[in-house]
């Protein structure tokens, strides 16, 4: 069931099912989710599999939680009242989480995108990226991935992909204290590893969908050997020799149908 | 044989939905939802801790006496392996993300051989599957 709650979902950006303590923070309530294990809602984007690939199963999850206006609980498919985030309370009752926190400020920042512009809240997104923290590698994919599916397009989308595509074979670090589960901690952090990955990956693969761009439908198939054997590092570097072939033909997309670097609009201030 | 365990609801084991055609690796990462023919079950309790309050044990001896088969976690594990060495891309692309998943909470499956008959209308397997499941399982 874990798969089904906040913690597999974009819209809680920085926790995972392998790492992530406390409370999380839904973009799309504008909500704390004190209990992201076990809450969920209509509304679930999975980060562990592309959109498109888990359809039948996310469409069955929300027809299970169509009556429900907010997040629910997994189990008793109740309504969650909504927590708004307060900084000011964070620091009172000595519980600030400079995780949860900077995905409040982007929530706000979210909030105000009719006068920021898609341009502002993609410049955000931007502040994410180029960290080896996985927490931080996980918020940058789910970022991306849930302003891409509201933009419903690839075009505004694709050189945010094009830093996903650089980093995708980037180790992303979970500090021991974040790393959830059982076993030893080497075990642990694999998981965190495959999770990190995974979501890249099926964030590469929802653009493909989207540009309807062949060479990143399947981007493991060249790997599966190395997944079967549990070797990241085998997965890393055979998936680094294709890194500058993924990435010229998003390029080469983006020039084709004329989105490559247009000329910036009057408003966009660039 | 060792123990296998599973966590669920206090009250009851959830029932598989027998008119479900998921692979095990499409079962692992609910593909294609979240109740499949399967049952999942871990060689390690602490592994699965998060997924319910209660503990169930499952009792293997009649499992087998009852002709269901299960999947035992070395097997679950060279099937995915297999997958993802010679089945289609989709398959493939769900077995590599059901790998990790299985070894890392010890996983196997209980692959149910129970016939509803045509008594049972389709509205109503999840129902009769649920009385016929739990006697394969006690309290952990």
């Amino acid at each position: 069931m874990d798969l089904f709650s906040c913690r597999n979902c974009v819209q809680n950006p920085m926790q995972g099912t392998t790492f992530g303590h406390g409370h999380g923070y839904c973009l799309h309530w504008g909500s704390v989710i004190r209990e992201p294990g076990t809450t969920t809602c209509k509304y679930l984007h999975r980060k562990d599999l592309p959109n498109h690939i888990v359809d039948e199963g996310t469409r069955e999850h929300a027809a299970q939680f169509a009556h429900v206006a907010g997040p629910a609980d997994l189990i008793t498919e109740k309504q969650i009242l909504r927590k708004r985030y307060s900084e000011k309370y964070a620091w009172d009752s000595h519980h600030f989480d400079p995780s949860l926190h900077a995905m409040a400020m982007y929530h706000r920042a979210d909030e105000s995108a009719e006068t920021a512009g898609n341009e502002g809240k993609a410049r955000f997104i931007q502040a994410f990226v180029g960290s080896n923290d996985g927490r931080r590698a996980l918020a940058y994919a789910s970022l991306v991935r849930r302003y891409m599916h509201h933009c419903d397009s690839w075009t505004s989308s694709y050189r945010l992909v094009l830093a996903i595509v650089e980093e995708t074979v980037s180790e992303a670090v979970v500090p021991v204290a974040e790393l959830l589960g059982a076993g030893s901690e080497e075990d642990r952090r694999a998981a965190a590893g495959w999770e990190v990955l995974y979501c890249r990956i099926s964030g590469l693969q929802e653009f493909a969908w989207h540009a309807s761009l062949e060479v990143l439908r399947h981007p493991l198939s060249s790997v599966y050997g190395s997944i079967a054997d549990m070797d990241m590092n085998g997965v890393r570097s055979s998936l680094a020799t294709l890194k500058s072939s993924w990435r010229d033909q998003i390029i080469a997309k983006a020039k084709a149908e004329g989105e490559y670097f247009p000329p910036p609009s009057p408003s966009s201030g660039e | 044989m060792p123990d296998l365990f599973r966590r669920d609801q206090e009250s009851d084991v959830s029932p598989p939905n027998l008119a479900d055609t998921s692979s095990f690796a499409e079962h692992i990462v609910h593909r294609r939802g979240k109740r499949t023919r399967f049952t999942s079950v871990s060689l390690d309790p602490m592994s699965i801790r998060d997924f319910g309050d209660r503990l169930w044990k499952l009792v293997q001896p009649r499992v087998w006496d009852d002709g269901h088969v299960q999947v035992s976690h070395d097997d679950l594990v060279k099937a995915l392996r297999a997958e993802l060495q010679s089945g289609d891309e989709d398959a493939k692309e769900i077995a590599a993300r059901a790998l990790p998943r299985a070894i890392a909470r010890r996983e196997a499956l209980v692959d149910w051989r129970l016939n509803p008959g045509s008594s049972v209308e389709r509205k109503d397997l999840l129902s009769w599957a649920l009385t016929k499941v739990r006697q394969y399982f006690v309290k952990g």
